[in-house]
């Protein structure tokens, strides 16, 4: 009886560590096979460079514009990620009874519309003012945008929101305030030409507060060199505070969730 | 039997559900986001170079010499306005400041320059005058680490002031740095200084200047039409094509090497037709060039001593303007293979190698050249009834444009540090007359400033080293 417990025990373990491995496996897995659906999908998106640019580069860089040029080749086209749709209310009268199915329809239908203009005059609106803000015509930008030189930043691919689950719906919205944040210690990211083109590179880990500010940092992957170090941590402190951050990733953001990567 | 494995099948489950949550947990505990903050942009640093110190018993030319000398400095350092700021300190001797005791020279008071925000300091002092040649003594200051970096002792006199001047400030520059500048550098073009062409008179001779536009010198005097010079690397040569004035007989262009040390020039190309377009290769032995002499033109590289040719491009349409990056292991060129002026990279090793077209848009361009790291090629584009400049990666995937209104910019060529890029400019002053200069800008397309005045219309820069 001793012996049976002692096969049985074993064999508990054996599937214990099985099942650890089997499940572990899959995870890994499965998440290498999504990156590579995106990284194809990404790669199989092309745009066309039809003309000679417009706008010389110091053009570009007086109207502030983000000036990562497109990476063209010859037959293919940059990459260009579009912005998720907005968030639709769900209706909670969908399921009535079919009578009034029609005109609940309808009903839809024109709410939608009105949704759809309205966003539609927004965006008419966001791009005279953006117009007006670099002082070129709507006409001229569309344009630009035409013949090929960048003046948008580009939109992002996201599934849409049914599909998302909170935690990535959290993810989301701290890698776009994460960004926000990176262009602004972008502005003050300086240095003496003796560090330029070392090949340096550190990470420094941030904890904010609710209200933007700089709860403290620290040095998570440190270059060699402590003036690049410093100036890094430089470029920051003359960043902050930062802008408020959204209510749902205050946590995230005490806890030190953010690194910035100096260059990555 | 049956309850047994119910009752494993729910521990196994259990443990799978246990481990499942486990794994998620680890994924949320390890879950940080890196942001990218990317390249820095330079930090400009600031040198001061003060006015420099004497005592009275200088006479007034060798004062105006030490003046020239000091702006002289100024304007080198300055010409990087993207790494350097540097103030004008002249008010200072004026007002009888301190700057101007002797004591001062050697010691500065570092802290009053860290004060001033300044990261380095340059003392000038005349030390003894003789005649026309003065002796003075530089010495420049890191003031951060409030050391001295350089010293050195010259006897300038106002020929050679310019040039003794630009070898300090690129000693300077290279301590500072770590890199060569261009302050010792020179620009040869041409220019058609002495034409008269209501009569019909085109007369196009060889000139060269300092990267500043200062000491132009004409180095031919053929009576002819000059195109496309080229200067070696150790700049003691020059290559350029010449078109004779001969009436009556067929023109030749033909290639000569003009030997600066000797001041001896001599034909080197002959061939029946276009001998032009010449660069030297690195190895400063060979060059290459563009010959028709086979009907049409193609690009060839031919050794300066032995004369042997070597092909390579071989196709009906033409192709020209070869143009290789400092290591020599890439040439682009001009050619009509597409229709029209395109721009392609080969392998000048051998006979239409590696031929890759690197531009697809525009109508059509010209003067390709390469940077000196072999990265990126210059060239002029047809674009808006004007020639304007753009710059393209080899690969063909990234184009910036660098001109636009600012005339019909041509013919750009690099320095040898990458930073900048000379071209000519030619403006329509009246329906008859325009008026060729040529400009400085930085890589990124910022006009430094023109180079040339007066002095005729000028084409076809290249820069040295």
């Amino acid at each position: 009886m001793f012996i049976s417990f002692i096969k049985s025990l074993l064999s508990h373990i054996l599937f214990l560590l099985g099942f650890y491995y089997l499940n572990t496996f899959l995870f890994t897995f499965t998440e290498s096979f999504q990156k590579k659906h995106i990284d194809l999908l990404k790669s199989s998106i092309r745009v066309d460079m039809i003309a000679m640019p417009k706008m010389t580069l110091q053009e570009l860089k007086e109207k502030d514009l983000s000036l990562n040029p497109l990476p063209v080749n010859n037959n293919e086209i940059a990459q260009q990620e579009k912005k998720a749709p907005t968030e639709k209310k769900e209706d909670p009268h969908e399921n009535e009874t079919k009578k009034d199915d029609k005109e609940k329809v309808v009903e839809e239908l024109n709410k939608n519309i009105k949704i759809a203009e309205k966003e539609f005059n927004k965006k008419e609106k966001d791009k005279k003012n953006s117009a007006k803000k670099k002082n070129i015509s709507i006409d001229e930008l569309d344009r630009l945008i035409v013949s090929g030189n960048k003046l948008n930043k580009g939109n992002r691919t996201e599934k849409s929101d049914t599909e998302l689950s909170e935690k990535d719906r959290i993810l989301s919205i701290l890698d776009t305030y994460g960004e926000k944040i990176g262009e602004n210690v972008r502005s003050y990211w300086k240095l003496p030409v003796y560090l330029l083109n070392k090949n340096l590179k550190c990470r420094v880990r941030i904890y904010l507060s609710r209200t933007g500010n700089l709860l403290k940092f620290d040095i998570f992957e440190s270059s060699g060199n402590k003036e690049f170090d410093q100036k890094a941590i430089d470029a920051i402190k003359n960043a902050t505070p930062f802008q408020n951050p959204p209510a749902e990733i205050i946590d995230n953001i005490r806890l030190g969730e953010l690194i910035l990567g100096f260059p990555l | 039997m049956l309850s047994r494995y119910k009752l494993f099948f729910s521990y196994f489950l259990f443990l799978f559900m246990v481990f499942g949550i486990n794994a998620h947990a680890e994924e949320k505990n390890s879950n940080v986001n890196i942001i990218p903050i990317g390249d820095a942009t330079l930090e400009k640093e600031k040198i001061s170079i003060v006015p420099p110190f004497t005592d009275s018993s200088f006479a007034a030319n060798a004062s105006k010499l030490l003046d020239n000398f000091q702006s002289l400095l100024l304007n080198d350092f300055a010409f990087y306005q993207n790494k350097f700021l540097v103030p004008n300190y002249n008010e200072l001797s004026k007002s009888g400041d301190k700057y101007n005791l002797s004591h001062l020279f050697n010691s500065p008071n570092f802290e009053l320059w860290k004060q001033k925000k300044s990261d380095y300091l340059i003392h000038i002092k005349g030390v003894s005058n003789t005649g026309s040649t003065l002796k003075i003594n530089i010495l420049a200051f890191d003031v951060k680490k409030a050391k001295q970096i350089y010293q050195n002792t010259i006897a300038i006199t106002d020929s050679n002031y310019r040039k003794e001047g630009h070898k300090i400030t690129n000693d300077i520059y290279k301590i500072i740095t770590g890199k060569e500048s261009i302050f010792t550098s020179q620009i040869v073009f041409v220019s058609d200084r002495g034409s008269n062409y209501s009569k019909g008179e085109v007369i196009k001779e060889l000139y060269i200047t300092d990267f500043d536009g200062n000491n132009t010198t004409k180095l031919t005097n053929h009576q002819g039409v000059v195109i496309s010079p080229m200067i070696s690397k150790d700049k003691n040569l020059i290559l350029y094509s010449l078109i004779k004035n001969i009436k009556g007989k067929k023109k030749n262009i033909d290639l000569y090497l003009l030997d600066l040390k000797s001041q001896n020039t001599r034909p080197i190309s002959t061939f029946d037709g276009i001998n032009s377009g010449a660069v030297f290769l690195p190895d400063g032995e060979n060059i290459a060039l563009t010959l028709t002499k086979h009907g049409n033109a193609d690009i060839f590289i031919m050794n300066i001593k032995t004369k042997n040719l070597r092909q390579i491009t071989k196709h009906p349409s033409e192709d020209v303007d070869p143009s290789t990056s400092h290591d020599g292991k890439l040439m682009t060129f001009l050619s009509g293979r597409a229709g029209h002026a395109m721009i392609y990279i080969c392998d000048p090793s051998g006979l239409e190698k590696d031929v890759k077209r690197v531009s697809y848009v525009g109508e059509f361009h010209a003067t390709p050249r390469f940077s000196p790291d072999g990265k990126e090629i210059v060239f002029s584009s047809w674009v808006d009834n004007n020639f304007d400049i753009f710059r393209i990666d080899t690969e063909g995937k990234v184009l910036h444009r660098l001109t636009k209104n600012f005339g019909s910019c041509e013919e750009p060529s690099f320095s040898s540090d990458n930073q900048f890029i000379v071209f000519s400019s030619k403006r329509n002053i009246t329906k008859k007359t325009i008026v060729q200069d040529l400009y400085i800008m930085d890589r990124d397309g910022e006009i430094i400033g023109a180079i040339t005045h007066n002095i005729g219309n000028c084409t076809s820069p290249r820069w040295s080293n």
